[in-house]
């Protein structure tokens, strides 16, 4: 069953990767202007740029950063997030700071980030951090509050402490929250990182494709805006992954 | 008070029991002044329409709340800290965690205990087998009928060798079948075992089939103990009992004290 759908899910993106080109080839060849190639020669752009090692170096630049701020934002957004939703006097604590800094698009702060953190790596981490901070941080609070009293209860007439309690409930049932809001927040990341990218970088899919613009190079530019799509797929398909992996009691219904 | 280790020794003891829950213009009381006994190896139901706080009693018993007023004893193997040694509670809707399977859903005390796995393993299997879900064991509770979860629900209380189960509703979400079925796993489970039982359910007849001894609730917000109705001496064990005349006055008199015309036996 499993295997099945897993088929059926192959089978519609690549029906979408065939949508797409076609639709695609149609413009191009109606537009026919320079800044529109048709989608074989970005294909035989992007083939020539993978060999050559080129994109492999930025999206391997844009990967580290979001890989990056996901290691330091994911685990600790999550601990705090989840804490605050079982605790009234950490809540009160923490709600008004997200409910102040939530809604302002992060992008917002690029510019008070790199005057702090300078124009380096460290600003476009900083940057992707927050978003993900954010985004699990309030997904993992709301998640928390949800967990059903009953088995919290149920594990406390186990004899469970607080931290059984963390561990073997409300972890596991607010855990397909947190991996919607990764999911939600690496997409975000990856739109940003192409802003953050485009200012005073010299590597990343960003900078390259602001780069291959200016450079009037346009097969170079489609070729890494492909490229950029694809490691936001593999991104959305690797947390699915690990979703099926550790979430499989949801399946079973 | 029984002193210990005598026959019919109180393993649970209600002495004039209250509980208040915090109500948005001050206390706002579950139930009051309720005395009752369960005594050692008998199962003892209670009785009452909802809201009478039966349940509540039931979470005082199980340690989860400190009553406000009253006193709770559990009869020889008290410590004194207020909750229950060698308890276990199955709640209403079976408190099962869904992102367990059915052998780590019932190994969980153990593992919460700090047991280590292979004494795990070996202290649930036979419950399993015993309960009939050995071939279930690696099943998540989503994919169980509501019968075999409340035999999972069992398998896990067992599984920490209680001297006391307690039950809120077991099995009044089961169809009728189901539900005859599990009372008769119950009985069987607790002969061979000598586990004391306290349930609490809405029905007459329930109450009336396994237990001994039945208390009546009534009023609520204080909800109070209004009668105590033992089993006829001469009562069956087994789905025979049903059929017995004794039955039916055991099931009478439970009937009378819940609809407020007095209890017998009490």
């Amino acid at each position: 069953m499993r295997r099945r759908d897993r088929a059926i899910r192959l089978g519609s993106l690549a029906a979408a990767v065939v949508a797409l080109a076609a639709a695609w080839a149609i413009a191009a060849a109606l537009v026919d202007k320079p800044f529109l190639p048709p989608p074989g020669a970005a294909a035989r752009r992007l083939a020539e740029r993978v060999s050559d090692g080129t994109l492999g170096r930025h999206l391997g630049a844009s990967a580290r950063r979001v890989g990056l701020a996901l290691l330091l934002a994911g685990p600790s957004a999550a601990a705090l997030g989840l804490a605050a939703g079982r605790s009234k006097g950490l809540d009160a604590f923490v709600s008004p700071f997200v409910y102040i800094l939530h809604p302002v698009p992060k992008i917002a702060f690029l510019p008070i980030i790199m005057l702090f953190l300078g124009l380096g790596d460290a600003a476009k981490v900083f940057l992707i951090f927050l978003i993900i901070f954010g985004q699990v941080l309030v997904s993992a609070r709301d998640a928390a509050r949800a967990v059903p009293e009953a088995s919290i209860e149920s594990l406390r007439s186990l004899g469970a402490r607080p931290l059984d309690i963390a561990r073997h409930v409300v972890f596991p049932a607010s855990l397909p929250a947190l991996l919607s809001a990764l999911r939600i927040s690496l997409g975000t990341s990856i739109a940003v990182l192409f802003m953050a990218e485009s200012f005073a970088s010299e590597s990343g899919l960003g900078w390259y494709i602001v780069d291959a613009w200016t450079r009037v190079d346009y097969p170079d530019m489609y070729a890494a805006i492909v490229a950029l799509s694809a490691f936001g797929l593999a991104v959305y398909l690797l947390v699915d992954a690990v979703e099926a992996i550790l979430c499989r009691w949801r399946e079973s219904g | 008070m029984v002193s210990v280790g005598e026959a019919g020794a109180a393993a649970l003891s209600f002495a004039g029991l209250g509980l208040d829950y915090a109500g948005p213009e001050g206390p706002l009381p579950a139930f009051d002044g309720v005395d009752a006994e369960v005594p050692a190896g008998s199962i003892v139901a209670v009785v009452g329409p909802s809201g009478c706080g039966k349940t509540s009693l039931l979470r005082v018993a199980a340690g989860l709340r400190a009553p406000t007023r009253g006193a709770v004893a559990f009869g020889p193997s008290d410590d004194g800290s207020g909750r229950p040694p060698r308890a276990a509670l199955i709640l209403q809707d079976y408190g099962l965690l869904p992102w367990k399977t059915v052998s780590a859903n019932v190994e969980l005390p153990l593992l919460l205990a700090r047991v280590g796995r292979r004494t795990r393993r070996a202290a649930a299997a036979p419950i399993l087998e015993e309960l009939g879900l050995g071939g279930f064991s690696r099943f998540y509770p989503s994919r169980l009928s509501g019968g075999m979860r409340q035999r999972v629900a069992l398998a896990r209380a067992l599984v920490q060798e209680p001297e006391l189960l307690l039950m809120d509703e077991p099995f009044s979400s089961l169809d009728a079948l189901s539900r005859e079925t599990m009372q008769e796993i119950l009985l069987e489970l607790q002969a061979r075992r000598g586990t004391t039982v306290l349930l609490v359910t809405h029905s007459i007849e329930e109450a009336a089939y396994l237990a001994e001894r039945v208390y009546v609730m009534r009023g609520r917000n204080p909800g109070r103990m209004a009668a105590r109705v033992d089993a006829p001496p001469s009562r069956s064990r087994g789905p025979g009992f049903r059929s017995e005349p004794s039955f039916l006055d055991y099931t009478s008199a439970v009937r009378r004290a819940l609809e407020g015309s007095g209890g017998a036996g009490a």
